[in-house]
């Protein structure tokens, strides 16, 4: 009898703590999206649907000369030829390229300072928690506020020109520097590079350039945010950097976007280029509508990161946090074409609900002495399925290259999907390349240890995800870092505790 | 391309015209027949394909051959490998009654082997059946080429609770001289519950035979029954091979494979295991060793479907001259499959400059409660552990050597047929003794 009782005991306990990890994920299957609305503000949007005409419309807008007209139409004719990708681990809707809006813009032109700014665009950014004016108080940020696709306000743009630093719209940056668009643009990510990149190429409606003079050091990050606003419109920014040699800069991308039934298709081009000494470095947090519970709705983002190390001793490094987008496609890569130059690549992706990431890097180092460093975090919950896709190769020229990565899965619940597709490409003896992987959960031992120094559950779950993307973390600049311990309390609320 | 497949697919379809008595009956072969019949070869955009290029293969025009020429002293030779043990051969695709072990002659109770053509009645249908419910995720052409096109082959079977003692060599030799042969056999394997067996199957060149092998095996390992199974792939350089080998484990069932890919021209093995039942254990090792323009291609697709499975993988590669590896693995963990323990791992060893690797280890994760790691590395001997060497007054050809043997060792260790074991390291020492130059 008492062996009997004794042997029911523990399962009782089993299933106790079976079912707390269940009500875990159903809290994080249940929660909302925090940052769903919409700005009601008016939109211009060219018709439906796209052809010449609408690639010729979208330039004419912008004023842009003559060689931007052809290089998008070009890569409109390119595109037309090419078929939509359908290796990636990732199932959807087709996407109806002609359904789509490729142009909208609020309708309020050209704001000189934010009294000019739409007020109705100030309460977005209040609602999101990051007021322009704030923004401007604090020390060392300048926002250059992307709604849709229309750049409105760009600030401490004074302070930098006093350095020389061209911190603009890109489009902006077409008018007033038309000769370094036309020297850097599509260098890294030509048009013809793959069917969503050609695609932007054609139709890019905005986004941000950079530039930073030999020798500087850019006193500030630089940040931009962005925001999906239109309904139907596609977004399609496109981010050119150029850190001449010598010069640092750090940017910062961040975007929230309102809540929406309809997928919205996200297409964006970023170019880095890094020449002699300079160093990038680009973080991002990225938190767009993911759906609905059921995966209804989301953003598609389909995004084309690249970055080139031309010089030699320069630097690239990437820092992403992703927990939004329904669709994730997003491989940012370093080129180390200089001698001793150096790729980083820094990831934390979190999928929830029916959420779909496929995402890693690609390192290619073609320079002697060539480091790169890829260190990913993928955490699954829900029904989502996360993939780490990675290219690491090293060329016959690249003496000494050394590679180290480490891609770890992290398991939340038992129906969720974690898969990591590491590729491994040595044509070089002298290379040292290692990959490492692993597979885990939130372990029942961790988080009866935490709950029995008085940590919930829901925090301990917190804390141990926290510590697990904490290599990645550290590498955000402070002001990302909050935001993206934030984000992923958020999204990992109800789950733990 | 399409030219050049056309070479090598107007002779499958001579070969499926032909009067040739085929081993198996339409039920197995139609099938195949029809994806023949398509033609289609498997090109670089091909993900499973990626990295290994099929032009030169394509472009040959194979002959068939009658039984070769063959003598005892190259039969002596090949079995030094397994002394012990009963012995099949094969010669140029035929089965030789002169050199093999009289099927008599086998000790074990329980134990039957039989040649392809000699199958018949219940037997003929458990081997094909067990080729029926056997699916390959990489459905490549060469699979069909084997089901439809062979006329020999092997079916081993042993029956519930027999301990085999003796091991099975099973030797495959290519004797023709300056033409293409080929050959396609199929080898059916099962193991019933709570039996052990061990089965190593060498393939191997007389003279300057140039062959296209095209071996496929399907493998059943049944609850509790346990298969060692080595593979040797030991052609000469005008030698091209790709095999298929497709098993499944059964509850508490352990298959062991160990492949030594040290020769032919283009080598392409592709390995797919699944568990049908919980508890089960797989463990894979293997060495590829090239040199010249030869290319290896090791392929691995484990399903973890059910619980408490548990799979380690460890293959390693040496690469010189020219050569190029690939290693290309996939584990599988399905939901539900909780409490597996997936290790996978592949190092690489380039010796030269020119030498290449590809090397994808991959995961498919959809259970929470798993262990699961992979990793993979590629890289050239460490230059303090050869200075120690030479420090020591070894010669830099000879720590390389030593470094480079060792290197395979970790994984030939593990053969636990001593002879075998030793036949292995010193097929790789010699190999490593023609190619390893002073400069290196």
């Amino acid at each position: 009898m008492i062996d009997k009782t004794n042997k029911t005991a523990p399962k009782n306990d089993e299933n106790i703590a079976m079912s707390d990890e269940q009500q875990t994920i159903q809290n994080i299957t249940d929660q909302d999206y925090k940052y769903g609305f919409v700005t009601d503000i008016e939109m211009e949007a060219f018709p439906k649907g796209l052809d010449e005409n609408i690639v010729r419309m979208i330039s004419a807008k912008k004023n842009e000369p003559e060689f931007m007209t052809e290089w998008r139409l070009k890569a409109y004719r390119y595109w037309r030829k090419q078929k939509e990708p359908k290796w990636p681990k990732l199932e959807y809707s087709e996407v109806d390229y002609e359904d789509l809006y490729y142009y909208a813009a609020p309708k309020k032109d050209g704001p000189k300072s934010l009294d000019e700014v739409d007020p109705e665009l100030l309460k977005t950014f209040d609602k999101l928690g990051v007021p322009l004016e704030e923004r401007e108080l604090l020390a060392g940020v300048a926002v250059d506020a992307v709604i849709d696709s229309v750049s409105v306000a760009t600030t401490f743009k004074d302070k930098l020109g006093e350095l020389g630093i061209i911190f603009c719209p890109i489009s902006e940056a077409i008018q007033d520097h038309p000769e370094l668009v036309k020297k850097y643009l599509g260098t890294v990510v030509p048009y013809t590079d793959n069917f969503y990149a050609t695609l932007n190429s054609a139709v890019f409606s905005d986004g941000s350039f950079v530039y930073i003079p030999p020798g500087v050091r850019c006193p500030m990050e630089l940040s931009s945010y962005f925001r999906i606003n239109a309904s139907k419109t596609g977004q399609f920014e496109r981010t050119l950097i150029v850190a001449d040699k010598g010069s640092y800069v750090s940017y910062l991308e961040g975007c929230t976007a309102p809540m929406r039934d309809e997928n919205q298709l996200h297409a964006a081009v970023v170019e880095l280029i890094a020449l002699d000494d300079a160093e990038i470095k680009y973080s991002t947090v990225q938190n767009w509508y993911a759906g609905n519970k059921e995966g209804v709705g989301g953003i598609f983002n389909f995004v084309t990161k690249r970055g080139l190390c031309g010089g030699s001793n320069s630097k690239i490094s990437w820092t992403q946090v992703e927990t939004g987008s329904a669709i994730t496609w997003k491989y940012p890569s370093c080129i180390l074409k200089g001698d001793n130059s150096v790729g980083e690549f820094y990831s934390v992706a979190l999928t929830n609900n029916y959420q779909q990431a496929d995402t890693g890097t690609k390192m290619i180092h073609q320079g002697k002495n060539t480091r790169s460093l890829i260190i990913s975090k993928g955490i699954s919950a829900g029904k989502s399925n996360n993939a780490y896709r990675g290219l690491v190769k090293v060329n016959s020229k690249a003496e000494n290259a050394r590679n180290y990565s480490q891609c770890d899965s992290l398991l939340i619940g038992d129906q969720c999907g974690a898969h990591t597709y590491p590729y491994l490409e040595i044509e070089n003896p002298s290379a040292q390349v290692e990959h490492e992987a692993t597979t885990s959960k939130v372990s029942e031992d961790q988080i009866f240890y935490l709950n029995q120094r008085g940590i919930s559950t829901e925090d301990a779950v917190g804390m141990i995800v926290s510590g697990y993307a904490r290599e990645v973390f550290q590498q955000l600049p402070m002001e990302f870092a909050v935001e993206a311990q934030a984000l992923m309390s958020v999204s990992l609320e109800g789950s733990v505790g | 391309m399409i030219q050049s497949t056309s070479i090598f697919s107007e002779w499958i379809n001579q070969q499926i015209d032909s009067d040739s008595s085929f081993a198996f009956s339409e039920t197995v072969r139609s099938p195949s027949l029809s994806k023949l019949a398509k033609g289609v070869f498997p090109t670089r955009k091909d993900e499973e394909w990626k990295y290994t290029p099929l032009n030169d293969l394509l472009t040959l025009r194979p002959v068939n051959y009658d039984l070769g020429e063959m003598d005892e002293e190259s039969i002596q030779y090949l079995k030094q490998a397994m002394p012990e043990s009963h012995t099949i051969v094969f010669v140029n695709g035929e089965y030789s009654d002169a050199f093999s072990d009289s099927p008599s002659a086998i000790e074990d109770q329980g134990l039957s082997i039989t040649p392809l053509p000699e199958l018949e009645g219940a037997a003929l249908e458990l081997a094909e059946e067990t080729i029926l419910n056997s699916t390959l995720t990489d459905d490549n052409i060469f699979q069909h080429i084997a089901l439809g096109l062979t006329q020999n082959g092997l079916f081993i079977e042993v029956d519930k609770n027999i301990e085999c003692q003796t091991p099975i060599h099973v030797l495959y030799v290519s004797t023709a001289h300056g033409m293409t042969g080929f050959t396609s056999p199929v080898n059916v394997i099962r193991v019933a519950g709570n039996s052990h067996l061990k089965v190593v199957e060498q393939y191997a060149s007389i003279g300057e035979a140039a062959v296209i092998t095209i071996p496929a095996s399907y493998v059943h390992v049944e609850d509790g029954a346990n298969l060692d199974y080595y593979k040797i792939s030991l052609e000469n350089a005008g030698t091209n091979h790709v095999c298929n080998t497709i098993v499944k484990v059964a509850r508490t069932g352990s298959f062991k494979s160990h492949q030594y890919l040290l020769g032919s021209n283009l080598t392409r093995s592709n390995l797919e295991i699944s568990f049908s039942g919980p508890s089960a254990e797989a463990v894979l090792r293997g060495v590829y060793l090239g040199d010249e323009n030869q290319h290896l291609d090791v392929r691995t697709y484990l399903d973890h479907a059910h619980p408490h499975c548990s799979s380690d993988q460890h293959f390693r590669g040496i690469l010189n001259g020219h050569s190029r590896g690939v290693f290309n693995g996939l584990v599988l963990v399905r939901e539900h499959a909780q409490k597996t323990d997936a290790q996978q791992a592949n190092k690489n060893l380039l010796l030269s400059r020119d030498a290449r690797v590809d090397t994808k280890p991959q995961l498919e994760i959809f259970a929470d409660d798993v262990k699961c790691a992979h990793g993979a590395t590629v890289g050239e001997l460490d230059s303090d552990a050869l200075f120690y060497l030479q420090s020591r007054g070894i010669d830099k050809k000879e720590a390389t050597l030593m470094l480079t043997r060792a290197f395979a060792a970790e994984v030939t260790q593990e053969i636990d047929i001593d002879s075998l074991q030793a036949y292995v390291q010193e097929k790789i020492s010699a190999s490593l003794d023609e190619i390893v130059i002073p400069s290196v």
